[in-house]
């Protein structure tokens, strides 16, 4: 599919294209992606087709099928899918009853004309940056299969690399759409917190879970994310008086010198553009780690009595050693939140738009899943979230871009970056991300693929 | 008594705060993300605040 949501939706609302033969196509292309890069948990066959057909009658009948008409997408597999148990990446929920309804934003999807094909592969309880499933296996990154996809919604991500759907959903405690979106080249967005209904979502950290789109173009977040909160982003000003800040400090540190040097292209692109240095964000990122380890464990501490064994071992460790922290750590953790909260909006009042790094660099190996911070090499599935970990804090809005290609002409693969706002500002967001997509300096075209699907 | 073990009697004296039974082959990892997580604790209790500055469960950003 060369063309946008939007247009391609108009041709399926026009008769031009059928929307059964267009599902059957993803879902042959999506089964053969699926061997080769595991981005699948369920492939939701049955389901997709009869939708499409209902929709193809409709069509013909002249009815309103909605903006997002016979577009195929895909959820992280923490989002519940009536008639399916939800399982969140584990087998350790598996004997639960199958979810009576959709989650309300897979509702949304279906009632704008979407077609729900696949559940997604993710870390188990969304506790990873890897998308290293000891139930599901390893997702691959579409862009080299010898390296990890990111995580933990590394297969809504990976799907959409791979060509195989023009979009998927995701959820974001800490970085979990922004660190596998910038791993595997395509876009995020995570909303401001709050703006999407979590309704029918299984949980990991509830006081920092959002949830939001991937795609492959800023427009089609546009798109998706307008059917998701149920609101128009439209934006009324004009996207070249945006007010640049360029984060330094913490988030100039560590990087492979062609995201530096994106970074640098990008800001001389702004004519607005000025560094701004936040304080504290080493502590930031604590509490952020500290309340994520404490809700994780909390959540799970009465399975965690009964059945640990079960749970992936890397998983299980961490959610009972969250479970253990003391009250003053995490009651300490949601003051520094306050705090860091005012002073982003003060921040929020010399600038518009905040940019940063979304990771060190591009996808480590699976076989050697490490990045360099500080000149060491430290683990990649505990430490990718170094840039987006801080930012999950204050709850804004946050969008993953990649670097166009010619940026970065030595690494060749994708690499990411941050552009965040003031809270509920994503029309201006999305209206600076596009503007900088039209200039050439964002944007990364799908993998090379022989799975992709026609449309 | 070793740092270690009293790292580890520490463990199972939190789970036991909370009814857990932490079972042999989970120690090691837990330990470790223990550890881990307690760098963290410190760096956010050194970090002075107002007394109005107060806790942020129910967020809005």
């Amino acid at each position: 599919m060369s063309e946008s949501i939007a247009q391609f939706a108009a041709q399926i609302r026009a008769g031009k294209i059928s929307p059964v033969q267009q599902c059957m196509q993803t879902l042959h292309a999506l089964e053969a992606g699926n061997k080769t890069y595991t981005v699948a948990t369920h492939i939701l066959a049955e389901r997709a087709l009869h939708q499409a057909q209902v929709l193809e009658r409709k069509i013909a009948a002249g009815q309103d099928v909605g903006p997002l008409a016979g577009i195929p997408f895909g959820v992280k597999d923490l989002f519940d899918v009536a008639g399916l148990v939800t399982t969140a990446g584990s087998t350790v929920l598996q004997n639960n009853p199958p979810a009576l309804k959709d989650a309300l934003v897979v509702s949304r999807l279906c009632a704008a004309g979407a077609l729900p094909v696949a559940t997604l592969n993710m870390d188990e309880f969304a506790y990873g940056f890897a998308t290293e499933n000891a139930h599901f296996g390893t997702t691959l990154n579409p862009h080299d299969v010898r390296r990890l996809a990111g995580g933990s919604s590394g297969g809504s991500a990976a799907a959409v690399a791979a060509g195989l759907l023009p979009f998927t959903l995701g959820s974001d405690t800490n970085g979990s759409i922004r660190v596998p979106a910038s791993l595997c080249g395509v876009w995020g967005l995570r909303p401001t917190q709050g703006l999407v209904p979590l309704e029918g979502v299984y949980p990991f950290a509830a006081s920092l879970d959002v949830i939001g789109p991937f795609a492959r173009s800023a427009a089609d977040i546009q798109s998706v994310a307008e059917v998701l909160a149920g609101q128009s982003f439209a934006f009324e000003g004009h996207a070249g008086s945006i007010r640049v800040g360029v984060l330094g400090g913490w988030f100039a540190q560590d990087l492979v010198p062609d995201l530096q040097a994106g970074l640098e292209m990008i800001a001389g692109a702004c004519p607005s553009a000025r560094t701004v240095t936040l304080p504290e964000i080493a502590r930031v990122r604590a509490a952020s780690f500290v309340i994520t380890a404490a809700e994780g464990g909390n959540l799970h501490l009465n399975r965690l009595k009964q059945t640990p064994m079960a749970y992936d071992p890397a998983t299980r460790d961490r959610l009972l050693a969250g479970a253990l922290l003391p009250a003053a750590a995490v009651i300490q953790a949601q003051r520094i939140r306050t705090w860091f909260r005012h002073l982003m909006h003060d921040v929020f009042d010399t600038v518009d738009v905040l940019i940063a790094p979304a990771t060190v660099g591009p996808a480590p190996l699976i076989d050697q899943p490490t990045i360099m911070v500080g000149g060491k090499a430290v683990s990649a599935r505990a430490n990718l979230g170094l840039f987006t970990q801080p930012l999950s804090l204050a709850g804004m809005p946050v969008v993953s871009a990649p670097l166009a290609p010619q940026l970065t002409p030595n690494t060749q693969l994708p690499l990411g970056i941050q552009l965040i706002a003031g809270p509920h500002k994503e029309n201006m967001l999305l209206a600076f991300a596009q503007e900088l997509e039209r200039k050439g300096l964002l944007g990364f075209p799908v993998a090379h693929s022989q799975h992709q699907r026609v449309a | 008594m070793k740092a270690e073990e009293q790292s580890v009697e520490r463990l199972h004296v939190l789970a036991q705060q909370i009814g857990l039974d932490v079972p042999q082959a989970c120690v090691p990892g837990t330990l470790s993300n223990m550890i881990l997580l307690e760098k963290y604790v410190t760096l956010i209790m050194e970090l002075p605040l107002p007394d109005v500055c107060t806790p942020a469960p129910e967020y809005t950003p």
